[in-house]
């Protein structure tokens, strides 16, 4: 590759800030631009898990011009790039945090005996992606567990450790892994076809219903044979190269500042280097007790959001939601910066759903979520509201946002149809 | 018995179920006797069809709200199909049939059928009921197939490789049906397990075919010169004895001087005293590496002034070391310090007057080796110069252990044509690792299943060892289903017994009380540290052991399961009688205590670790407390709360209790018809706190506190005896706001309450309802499937047998196994 990078490409190095390498191979995206095509879409699903103080971020009026709220003063810079929506939340979600996994599933009656999951959006949209990219999706998560939940619901474990998720996306394997990989692929392919045939000879002697059930075993099979075969396609062409140090070690687990900041310089590379189109993050969990080394808290985080409207506790709360929101913000600033090469920045192309399943969570009310929605091709700079007392379901943002994804479907989970105001660009 | 169903003896169901299986053929017969019914449009049982005269009264007395006309809560009963051999329909009609035996409907402002007439539809409609459930579990199964659940995959590859990693960090988190991770349902599988459970394969095969570790084994004695990283930074902090090394903080946990070079169980064992202390000293272990983060809690322990020698075992990642921290000695940590001495460079150790922790030896010995793999398994096997015969000899051997019964010629054959696939293109011990690793992803290895009846003996071994042990039969159990002993109530019990007494058995406990009392939730809060600053990781950690060791103590005693709502005695150590407010209890040992006629404790309700997980950590909630109650001890299952209304809004700044909140929510008549059921018993827990201390006033937040006390803090206990040191000498308070007084009042079964110990009479007035509950919670966890319509007859033996026993834990565990709910698929 000895030609000059274009105008494009060399805004596209500067603004990144982190002096990438062009990769080796044309990908597909270049490609796909080189003819013209658009830049694909992207979509990024934040989730905290105990909630935002509800009385300091929520606007007290509606449409373009709220007043600026305590919370939304430290995004205030991207005011025109994203949309406040209030009076969202899932249908019979339940209280408490179980309703986490169901954040991107709108699954009713999380945490009761016998809660079955249904599948996430992110999830819908991977599938859609297919092989387009490396991965078809990253499911990352700073505690416990990850938002992304299969088609038949099954919670999919995130990846949790940076060095790992920076490796996954950016390092070539030595030649001896590299024939490692290639070997556990081979022998990956012999295992499927063995129990596959196991489980036709079983089937036979099985009672109807549990034949029903050893379906989902045959499924899988096939499932994972395509992912063989993805695997096997991009494992010819070289990762994307970052001229970046890997993630230096983990902040402790009361840093939730730390940690969801290195979570959210991965999650830029992984769309800027488009080894992904598809990223979910949890963070912020129930159980996260230690507390945050932050100026002015002296308390865990989880103790503090049942903070029982005690004034003293409410402003350590504050402290660590508007440390957490201005390095959102800064997060939404790289993606803004960040041109691609079909002109549009990141951010353009990169619908960020940033929010919570918990509305209030000194209450463990699942009702009122906060949710804030940016970037991604929709006319933003509006707050959204809806009835308080008559919520409208989070997934009708989610069919929105699927139908900006370009997925033909009219609704989504417990939703009834679209978002109402929320346009297209 | 509540309903009218026709009682069929244990007896006389077991056989039923054995003809079945037995005689195949029976079966098929059976199903094509019910098609032809179906086909000429009458039901199972011929002439006396009872469907038009049920059908007639639901009309009568049910259409006017759930009828064409009008659906209230969307519940059209005359649109509801009558096919009952489909399992849903089945159930809506059981619903039908509870809601109208508990003279629930019609509602008792509508008009009322007249009770024989309500009865005669009951009795028609439980035989058909019943006659369609027990067709059911004859043709299907009353269980389905399910996989193994993490712990079991986990321990299982312990059993059967020898392995010790951890493999479940590897696959997704498994899902819960009816509240534990054995329910078919809940258990599914997609390609994210089955990639997973490929890795997991691979790795645990990986570790089993290690060269046996070289084992470690040494004693190290405790000197300050082999600190060098702390002597640095700390040398004020300890200081060097003659025999030993004594640290002065619990600032951090201190290194052992040794590190783990290969992953393994390793053994310790710590000789150390209580320095400058007349009282013992208690000290925590946990494993992790020196100067990282994270940590695992090992145990607790205790050092008396004169010493004593302690025995820990644990895993080990390379690097990792045992660390140890003595507690209530110097330091900084809010909770745990009793002497806030400035341990600073100008105040040397050498001048220091304060306990510390001395440590004279540490003795490790590690990797535990543990070849049995290696001396069945892989038994006369040349692992560098294999050939196919041994290939052959290892599958022969492994086949059985991995799918818990006897393998075909065909299965055998089916792996062999794996290895020697492999073997084409690699070696012979890499095509004998890929082979087991393809055994290990089988359907037959990760799933229990079997054919609709009667269990064969391998399957009881299975169910059994997986019920009791989590984890794969041994070979006692294998050989008694070889044997086809298994089915002969005496071995059952013979079995059962020693499998209560092995140690697997720790399993048991941890995973049925960890899902069933929602132990694993332990540490999900914090307690807020202001409104609850006595509460310390010791007394979280002992509230898990307390209810462990008294389930254990009625288990191993068969003493009554009535001990779990009201018990005269307790099982605890010195940080619990401290919290329960129970004299002369010393030490870190736990053992039982006769409880003091006044003391509140005793039972189930009145332990922390209950109480805690029942609560958020900064208040609790009648309603969240008494819907946990109903479900885990009364075994009534509330519905699940309504869309759309907002949870309160807790508030600890003193001015209104919860029971005032509560009170306005319940003035609403429609909110008043689930909470009268659902909150009382939240009202009798309002008693204790969210870390389960003793109340009769809501702590609040100092600023809107009515007034202050002090409480004292319970810094491990070591202190206040020490006259030597001027600091330790008074016994450290705090003060806490204190706000509205606790009502604990309520009505439950139609009967008010106005304590907590006046409701638990309430609650053991109807003794078997508390045994119906355990049974089911145990029936659903051993069989991984709920209670059926069908079930219910035998439920109902069962009680009757259990009652007659006393109500003996160790023998309503028995009655489980020799029920043919277990006994049967």
């Amino acid at each position: 590759m000895n030609q000059q990078p274009s105008l494009a490409r060399r805004q596209f190095l500067r603004a990144a800030g982190y002096g990438l390498v062009l990769p080796l191979l044309e990908s597909k995206r270049r490609h796909a631009t080189a003819s013209g095509a658009q830049a694909p879409r992207r979509m990024v699903c934040i989730c905290r898990g105990l909630g935002l103080y509800g009385p300091d971020f929520f606007p007290k009026q509606a449409g373009l011009d709220y007043e600026i709220t305590p919370y939304l003063k430290h995004l205030a810079a991207y005011r025109h790039d994203f949309t406040i929506v209030s009076g969202l939340s899932h249908p019979n979600a339940g209280n408490g945090h179980a309703a986490e996994v169901s954040f991107l599933t709108g699954a009713p009656h999380a945490g009761s005996p016998s809660f079955k999951n249904t599948v996430s959006i992110d999830q819908i949209v991977a599938e859609h992606v297919g092989n387009a990219t490396r991965y078809a999706f990253l499911s990352l998560a700073t505690h416990n567990s990850g938002l992304s939940a299969t088609r038949n619901g099954v919670q999919i474990p995130p990846d949790k450790e940076p060095a790992s998720i920076f490796r996954k996306l950016f390092i070539q394997g030595t030649p001896q892994e590299v024939r490692e990989q290639e070997h556990r692929l081979q022998r990956g392919r012999s295992i499927l076809d063995s129990v596959r045939s196991e489980l036709a000879a079983l089937q036979d002697q099985l009672s109807s219903a549990d034949r029903d059930r050893l379906e989902q075993y045959a499924t899988a099979i096939r499932d994972v044979e395509v992912r063989l075969h993805n695997s096997e396609a991009w494992m010819e062409m070289p990762k994307q190269r970052v001229k970046v140090d890997p993630p230096g070690p983990y902040p402790s687990t009361e840093d939730i500042v730390g940690r969801s900041q290195m979570m959210y310089d991965l999650i830029h590379l992984a769309l800027q280097t488009d080894s992904t189109r598809v990223v979910t993050l949890m963070m912020d969990q129930a159980g996260g007790n230690g507390v945050p080394p932050i100026e002015g808290v002296s308390e865990g985080r989880h103790g503090l959001s049942h903070h029982g409207m005690d004034p003293a506790k409410i402003a350590q709360l504050r402290a660590i939601e508007i440390a957490e929101l201005k390095i959102f913000a800064a997060f939404l600033e790289k993606l803004k910066v960040t041109t691609e090469d079909a002109g549009s920045s990141l951010l353009d192309q990169t619908m960020v759903l940033y929010g919570s399943n918990m509305g209030n969570a000194s209450s463990h009310d699942t009702r009122n979520l906060p949710i804030l929605l940016a970037g991604g091709g929709f006319k933003h700079g509006q707050h959204l509201a809806f009835d308080q007392n008559h919520n409208v379901p989070l997934s009708n943002l989610f069919a929105s946002m699927l139908q900006r994804h370009g997925l033909e479907i009219d609704r989504f989970s417990s939703g009834t149809g679209t978002l109402t105001g929320l346009e297209f660009v | 018995m509540k309903f009218p169903a026709k009682a069929k003896t244990i007896a006389n169901q077991a056989s039923r179920f054995g003809d079945v299986s037995r005689k195949h053929h029976w079966r098929r017969l059976w199903t094509s006797v019910f098609l032809v019914l179906l086909i000429s449009g009458t039901r199972i049982g011929g002439a006396e069809s009872t469907l038009d005269s049920w059908r007639q009264f639901v009309a009568e007395n049910c259409y006017r709200c759930h009828g064409p006309e009008t659906q209230e809560g969307g519940l059209d009963l005359s649109a509801l199909p009558t096919d009952l051999k489909d399992s849903a329909v089945l159930e809506r009609w059981v619903l039908v049939h509870d809601r109208v035996r508990d003279l629930e409907m019609p509602p008792a402002e509508e008009t009322q059928p007249d009770s024989s007439e309500r009865g005669k539809f009951l009795e028609k409609l439980v035989d058909d009921l019943n006659r369609a459930s027990l067709h059911q579990q004859q043709t299907e199964g009353r269980s389905r197939a399910r996989r193994l659940n993490r712990d079991e995959y986990q321990n299982t590859l312990r059993d059967l490789l020898s392995v010790q990693r951890d493999y479940r960090t590897l696959l997704p988190e498994d899902g819960k049906s009816l509240g534990f991770d054995k329910v078919s349902t809940a258990l599914s599988l997609s390609a994210e397990h089955l990639e997973a459970y490929m890795s997991a394969a691979e790795a645990a095969i990986s570790d089993a075919f290690l060269p046996a570790p070289r084992v470690d084994q040494r004693r190290i004695p405790q000197r300050f010169e082999d600190l060098e990283r702390l002597q640095r930074i700390f040398s004020y902090q300890f200081k060097t004895l003659p025999d030993g090394l004594v640290f002065f903080s619990d600032q951090w946990d201190n290194i052992t001087g040794f590190q783990a070079r290969q992953p393994g169980r390793y053994r310790f064992r710590v000789r150390a005293w209580a320095f400058q202390s007349e009282v013992p000293i208690k000290a925590r272990f946990r494993a992790g590496v020196d100067a990282e983060g994270s940590r695992r809690l090992v145990s607790y322990a205790e050092f008396p002034p004169e010493g004593a020698e302690v025995e820990l075992t644990t895993w080990l990642s390379p690097r990792e070391t045992l660390h140890v921290c003595g507690l209530g000695i110097a330091g900084r940590a809010k909770n745990l310090t009793t002497h806030r001495v400035p341990l600073k460079r100008d105040f040397p150790a050498s001048k220091y007057t304060g306990p510390g922790l001395a440590l004279e030896w540490v003795e490790v010995e590690g990797p535990l080796a543990d070849d049995r793999f290696r001396n069945s398994v892989l038994a006369n096997v040349d692992l560098q110069n294999g050939s196919r015969v041994d290939a052959e000899r290892v599958l022969r051997r492994f086949l059985p252990a991995a799918f818990r019964r006897p393998c075909s010629d065909k299965e055998l054959l089916h792996y062999l044509e794996i290895f020697d696939d492999a073997a084409r293109e690699s070696d012979f011990v890499d095509a004998l690792k890929g082979t087991l690793q393809t055994v290990l992803c089988s359907p037959h290895f990760l799933y229990l299943h079997s054919q609709p009846g009667l269990l064969n003996s391998h399957a009881i071994a299975a169910r059994l060892s997986y019920f009791l042990w989590n984890s794969m039969p041994d070979e006692e159990l294998n050989e008694l289903a070889s044997a086809d002993s298994l089915h002969q109530p005496e071995t059952l019990r013979t079995q059962v017994e020693r499998m209560l007494d092995d140690p697997r058995a720790d399993a048991f406990s941890e995973s049925f009380l960890g899902q069933w009392l929602d132990l694993r939730q332990i540490n999900a809060t914090t307690p807020d540290p202001e409104l609850y600053p006595e509460f310390d990781e010791l007394l979280e950690w002992s509230s898990v052991q307390e209810t462990r060791l008294f389930f254990d103590e009625l288990l191993e005693n068969d003493l009554s399961i009535l001990n779990l709502v009201k018990s005269d005695f307790v099982v605890i150590n010195d940080r619990l009688a401290l919290h329960y407010d129970i004299p002369d209890v010393q030490g870190i040992a736990f053992r039982k205590v006769a409880l003091p006629a006044e003391s509140p404790r005793g039972g189930l309700l009145a332990q922390a670790s209950v109480l805690k997980v029942t609560a958020n950590g900064t208040t609790s909630s009648p309603i969240l407390r008494g819907a946990w109650v109903m479900d885990r001890i009364v075994g009534k299952t509330p519905p699940p709360p309504p869309a759309g209304v907002p949870g309160l809004e807790p508030d600890i700044r003193g001015a209104t209790s919860i029971r005032e909140q509560l009170d306005k929510h319940r003035a609403d008549a429609s909110c008043a018809a689930c909470h009268k059921k659902i909150d009382p018993p939240g009202f009798a827990l309002e008693a204790f706190d969210v870390i389960g201390g003793w109340r009769s006033q809501y702590r609040t937040s100092r600023e809107g506190a009515q007034q202050t006390v002090s409480i004292s803090m319970p810094l491990f206990l070591n202190i206040r005896r020490n006259p030597r040191d001027p600091a330790s000498r008074a016994h450290p308070t705090t003060t806490v706001g204190m706000g509205t007084h606790v009502d604990c009042s309520g009505e439950f079964d139609g009967k008010s309450f106005r304590d907590l110990d006046e409701f638990r009479q309430l609650l053991l007035a109807d003794e078997k309802q508390i045994a119906r509950a355990l049974l089911t919670k145990l029936v659903i966890y051993a069989t991984g499937t709920g209670l059926q319509f069908a079930d219910r007859a035998v439920l109902d033996e069962m009680v009757q047998r259990v009652q007659s026993r006393h109500y003996g834990l160790r023998s309503t565990i028995h009655e489980v196994v020799q029920s043919p709910l277990f006994l049967n698929q």
